[in-house]
């Protein structure tokens, strides 16, 4: 029996669901909001950080989006999306260890300065920052309470930029000889950076592959995937799109004139 | 032949040598001199980018990231085997190496700046700290740096590392408390070696057993795992006289500040907490 706890637009529920898709594997499905519920003490006796997602398979609680994505490829083998030789699943990795250690609090950054924050910016001040004090993961507090401030304009904006064009530049680099991001087979690296490279997308942020053509004929490929349909556009409602549609200012033009003086 | 460049008292290094040792791998070490800023020398920065130690060579390629040379090496040279057998066990190993990756590295490296090489930063001239400064490409690790530097103790990354510390011996003691003698279970893994190196510094530094000393389960872990002759070959009989000397004069200065800030984590404080 598989559980999942999750979000749609959870960057790290969409690669689980990804995953579990091109496994072929249902669940059955908890739904958070995560204004607040991700909090509750029921919630963080599964997942101590209180995020999502978290998988419980047969009573196994499992934590942490990457460590999932192995879980999940240990435990239902095929199709596989770990490739065989050692080189490669190194590389698949290394994507999820940039993922986890940057581009995740680099995504957080950009999402928060922009499509999320208008929602804090109608709270008090003292409200906004209970919640994200109640997270029990310190370090993020401090660069949401900077970009809920200054949006684009915080100190921490132009590093997470840069962080994604790193992960775009990795992506460009393995795709000039291999279809997928670790060789000829779709693989728990595509699942793990499907969602970021989404994000950017929602976020008006695709110039920032604009010169990497192989980036952009991956990205179209991909979206095409049954698992990215049905578990990640498919499952998009209107109030999963609302926070995307309509972001004022543009984001675009200010993370040009950021990335051009940096 | 596997060729591991390294540095001195490297904690990440660390790692490596305990799962090369336990496998009863041989290598040969070629050693990077930090402090004259050889990790950042052209040719060794094609092999690693992040311009730091260690770096595997194996058939001509470079393999890094140390959490992920350990799992690697597992791979490619099978027996013995330091990664459990089924997915859970699995999941649970790497629990572990994150608990290291993304926070207890930092924390290690934060208080370990702060008690020792602050003071080799502040016997440099202005000029040579900022060229330090700026050979550092990302700005988190930067600003680190010279918070440590400036605030020592005070600053508000080593708050946060303990309580990345305070974390990761919780869960310890947590998870040992059912009576196993290794992280994972009854086998040593990949787990314990994450650890490891990283319990051993503040051994060194002589601040343990703020962490420990309340911890039974984590006490007798840590017996076991000195005891093993990996632990001997890896750490403690690459250091010199002077280096342990040095870590011990230096943990000591800041043990009674490390302390008292522990306390007021226990407590449920507010450290770490934005305004």
């Amino acid at each position: 029996m598989l559980e999942l706890y999750h979000n749609i637009n959870s960057v790290c529920a969409q690669k689980v669901r990804i995953a579990l898709y091109e496994k072929n594997q249902k669940v059955n499905e908890h739904m958070l909001t995560l204004q607040g519920d991700q909090n509750d003490p029921e919630y963080v006796k599964l997942n101590p950080n209180g995020v999502v997602p978290t998988l419980v398979h047969d009573g196994n609680v499992v934590t942490e989006s990457s460590l999932i994505l192995y879980y999940i490829d240990d435990a239902f083998p095929e199709p596989p999306l770990m490739p065989k030789t050692p080189v490669a699943r190194h590389r698949v990795r290394l994507y999820n260890k940039l993922i986890d250690e940057y581009v995740h609090n680099s995504c957080t950054i950009l999402t928060f300065a922009t499509a999320f924050r208008p929602r804090f910016l109608k709270m008090k001040r003292e409200e906004w920052l209970a919640e994200i004090n109640k997270a029990p993961l310190k370090r993020r507090a401090e660069y949401k309470r900077s970009v809920i401030e200054h949006g684009l304009d915080s100190e921490f904006v132009v590093d997470a930029l840069f962080q994604h064009l790193k992960l775009i530049s990795w992506m460009a680099a393995d795709l000039k000889h291999s279809p997928y991001l670790a060789g000829d087979a779709f693989s728990n690296a595509d699942c793990a950076v499907i969602p970021y490279i989404l994000r950017l997308e929602l976020l008006k942020l695709h110039g920032m592959w604009i010169a990497e053509p192989a980036v952009a004929d991956w990205w179209l490929r991909v979206q095409k995937r049954p698992s990215v349909k049905a578990t990640v556009f498919e499952r998009m409602k209107e109030t999963d799109w609302a926070p995307f549609r309509n972001l004022s200012p543009d984001p675009w033009p200010k993370v040009q004139a950021l990335l051009k003086a940096a | 032949m596997l060729k591991l460049f390294t540095a001195h008292n490297s904690i990440c290094t660390q790692k490596v040598f305990l799962t090369l040792l336990e496998k009863d791998l041989p290598w040969i070490s070629e050693y990077i001199d930090l402090f004259n800023n050889e990790q950042y020398r052209p040719d060794y920065l094609r092999l690693n980018p992040k311009g730091v130690v260690p770096t595997l060579i194996h058939e001509g390629r470079a393999i890094i990231e140390s959490t992920l040379i350990c799992e690697y090496l597992d791979e490619v040279f099978l027996e013995p085997s330091l990664v459990p057998k089924t997915p859970y066990e699995r999941s649970q190993m790497r629990r572990w190496s994150k608990h290291i990756d993304e926070g207890v590295f930092e924390a290690t490296r934060e208080i370990s700046f702060s008690a020792m090489f602050r003071d080799k930063m502040r016997g440099m001239s202005e000029e040579q700290r900022q060229g330090r400064y700026r050979n550092i490409g990302d700005p988190g690790r930067k600003a680190r740096m010279m918070s440590t530097y400036e605030q020592g103790c005070e600053s508000p990354f080593v708050e946060q590392g303990l309580f990345a510390f305070e974390k990761m011996f919780g869960e310890m003691e947590e998870t040992l408390a059912d009576g196993r003698p290794w992280l994972v279970g009854q086998d040593f893994s990949l787990g314990d070696v994450s650890v490891m190196p990283f319990a051993a510094r503040l051994d060194y530094l002589s601040i343990l057993d703020v962490w420990i000393k309340k911890r039974p389960y984590v006490t007798a872990w840590w017996q076991r795992a000195k005891g093993r002759p990996s632990y001997y070959s890896a750490i403690a009989k690459l250091l010199t006289g002077d280096q342990i000397q040095a870590m011990a004069a230096s943990g000591v200065r800041i043990k009674s500040q490390i302390a008292a800030k522990h306390v007021e984590v226990v407590n449920g404080s507010t450290l770490g907490a934005v305004a």
